[in-house]
């Protein structure tokens, strides 16, 4: 066999046949374009690490409803499950809860404009400190900053700071009001600092070590692994102990079970099956791809009997007719991969832009979700133009070999 | 002319099944063919000259008996090995030549060359370069099949077939698709061939190709009639 006879051969047949080429590059191309737009909206908003230090180890932690400890019948806790929990396990390194909740900013004497509402996160102070990311200005929440008797202080962002303060450069220790009640700004967050979700501003949070085992579950817990465990060491921690709550209290903890899930799955589209529908709409695209891909190669595979059966004459073994057959798929696979790479990411930039357009300051993408495609994606397209290449190419190398 | 037998046939049937119905090609054919022999296959349509002649390419497996080609048993080859020994041991030339369309000259002699992994370019080169020369299309090289007459197609098919010098040449209606001038030209060809020592066995059934044989072997019904030299036969037919 020579390769670059093969090569040669089959780039005259396909400039040959342009029709025929158009349409398997057209069937490749969007293809992958649309499979690999919802790999890297899934892997970057639902797999993605945090963009910190040690960001693999970031975690979230959900009550189940059923022993499957499936997430999307997630729940938030109360502040005794949360008590229960830290004290009980042992796989976090930091382990903290938050509640979130739209606040009113209104501070009309300082920045001169109306009222707006943005997302806060009332967060225990450990969680910030454990992202290692340091505010641009002023410094972050301390767990001294949650006391009753306190002045009340609130940490804000970065656009929070530009948009409604105006870039303040004497923002530091100045008083605004948040929800009618007077606050003291103590920092600015650095751009794109939105941690856990989508937060604009952060308010202390403490649990009473005392809180009562009726209280409202309205705690979101996060954390960080520790070095020593991983999330179903950290998983088996958590059920063990909601285990003994169930014990102790089978009326309220009755049917609670637990999961650690890494952090970017903590959201709630997460927990509706998002992730899983679209990983499910990319296979069945794939699938598409691979019978039309299929069909037209068998029906070029028809087309080319003659030529087949001459190279069987005079020598050409089933390998090589195989490799012959699936030179052409392979360069049309390449090819259509390669474009849809570049369709993907100026499609991937346009919804950027237009999905940005679309939020407010209230529905925020979280903010590690960058929709570009990434190395990752470029690996998944590797591997998903082999996969096109060999389940639709290998109908046609057999078909040509009969 | 040799005394070992480079093909030897033994028993050989091939029997179609179409259908559930029955179709029996070859019945029980003996042949042998020696080095260096021009053997012209004849009969009536439909007799199983073809097929005789599949088998002995290894294009088509018997149903039953034995095929030897230079000593080895190759129809109880694996299909890779089969297509080795097509590729290494015997030349076709096709009654429609079939030259692939979108090769050129150059490429489509040096095909059979190029499943030949030892053979470098520049050695498949000098091959398809000499092959050409004897067939006189030298000066063809980069054109394609649909740019030639009938005669020259087939002068490039027989230089195909004989780029790899193959032990046999099998020739399937070679004229058969050719006026009466271009097939005096291929016949011609065939001889010269014949001179320099290549052993070929022919499928025809124009009288005129077959005397041009050493030996005529006549198939009727699957079954081999008739054996003997080309030169008996004019004795006999000047006796008639």
């Amino acid at each position: 066999m020579n390769t670059l006879n093969d090569l040669k051969y089959t780039l005259r047949l396909l400039k040959k046949t342009p029709v025929f080429s158009l349409i398997c590059l057209l069937v490749v191309t969007f293809g992958v374009a649309i499979v690999l737009i919802l790999f890297s909206f899934v892997k970057n908003t639902y797999f993605q690490e945090m963009p910190f230090v040690n960001g693999d180890r970031f975690v979230a932690i959900k009550q189940a409803q059923k022993e499957s400890g499936r997430e999307n019948d997630a729940l938030p806790m109360n502040g005794f499950a949360f008590n229960a929990i830290k004290n009980g396990t042992h796989s976090f390194e930091t382990l903290g809860a938050f509640q979130s909740f739209p606040t009113i900013v209104s501070d009309i004497g300082t920045s001169g404009r109306s009222a707006e509402m943005y997302l806060a996160a009332k967060i225990m102070p450990n969680l910030l400190a454990a992202t290692t990311v340091n505010p641009i200005s002023g410094r972050l929440l301390h767990d001294e900053d949650t006391g009753i008797d306190t002045v009340r202080v609130v940490l804000i962002s970065y656009r929070l700071w530009q948009n409604y303060y105006l870039g303040d450069l004497d923002i530091i220790g100045k008083k605004t009001r948040m929800n009618a009640e007077p606050y003291i700004i103590v920092g600015v967050m650095p751009e794109g600092y939105a941690y856990p979700t989508n937060y604009d501003l952060w308010f202390p949070l403490a649990i009473p070590s005392a809180a009562a085992v009726e209280e409202p579950a309205i705690y979101l817990a996060v954390g960080v692994l520790s070095r020593d465990s991983n999330l179903a060491s950290a998983t088996a921690d958590v059920k063990n102990v909601l285990a003994q709550l169930r014990e102790r209290n089978p009326t309220i903890y009755n049917l609670l079970y637990g999961a650690v899930t890494i952090h970017a799955r903590h959201t709630q589209d997460s927990n509706n099956g998002t992730p899983e529908l679209l990983g499910g709409m990319a296979l069945i695209i794939v699938l598409l791809v691979c019978v039309n891909l299929s069909s037209l190669f068998l029906v070029r595979a028809n087309t080319r009997m003659q030529e087949l059966a001459i190279r069987n004459a005079v020598g050409a073994g089933r390998w090589q007719i195989f490799t012959q057959v699936l030179t052409e798929s392979l360069i049309l696979c390449v090819i259509g991969s390669m474009l849809g790479v570049l369709i993907a990411d100026t499609a991937m930039q346009l919804l950027q832009g237009y999905a940005e357009g679309l939020v407010t300051k209230l529905t925020q993408r979280p903010f590690w979700q960058d929709l570009t495609p990434d190395s990752t994606g470029i690996t998944f397209v590797v591997f998903l133009t082999l996969t096109i290449w060999l389940l639709s190419g290998s109908f046609c190398g057999d078909q040509g070999i009969a | 002319m040799s005394d070992s037998a480079l093909i030897t046939l033994k028993g050989i049937q091939k029997i179609f099944y179409t259908d559930e119905i029955e179709t029996r090609a070859l019945e029980d054919v003996h042949l042998e063919i020696h080095e260096g022999e021009y053997v012209s296959i004849n009969g009536p349509s439909g007799c199983g000259k073809s097929t005789l002649l599949s088998v002995m390419g290894l294009l088509n497996s018997s149903t039953n008996g034995q095929y030897l080609l230079d000593g080895e048993d190759v129809a109880s080859l694996s299909q890779s090995r089969q297509a080795q020994v097509r590729n290494r041991q015997i030349g076709f030339i096709f009654q429609a030549f079939n030259l692939i369309g979108d090769m050129n000259v150059f490429e489509n002699v040096e095909l059979p060359l190029t499943y030949r992994k030892e053979l470098k370019r520049k050695e498949r080169k000098a091959k398809v370069q000499e092959a050409l020369e004897k067939v006189d299309m030298a000066h063809r090289l980069n054109h394609f099949p649909a740019q030639l007459s009938g005669g020259q197609q087939q002068r490039v098919a027989i230089a195909r077939a004989l780029t790899g010098d193959p032990k046999v040449l099998l020739a399937d209606e070679p004229t058969g698709n050719l006026d009466s001038k271009n097939a005096g030209i291929v016949m011609e060809l065939l001889d010269n061939l014949h001179k320099q020592g290549s052993t070929i066995c022919m499928v025809t059934h124009d009288p005129r190709s077959a005397l041009r044989a050493d030996r005529q072997v006549t198939l009727f019904d699957g079954k081999i009639a008739d054996d003997q030299p080309t030169a008996n036969m004019r004795v006999e037919g000047m006796a008639g």
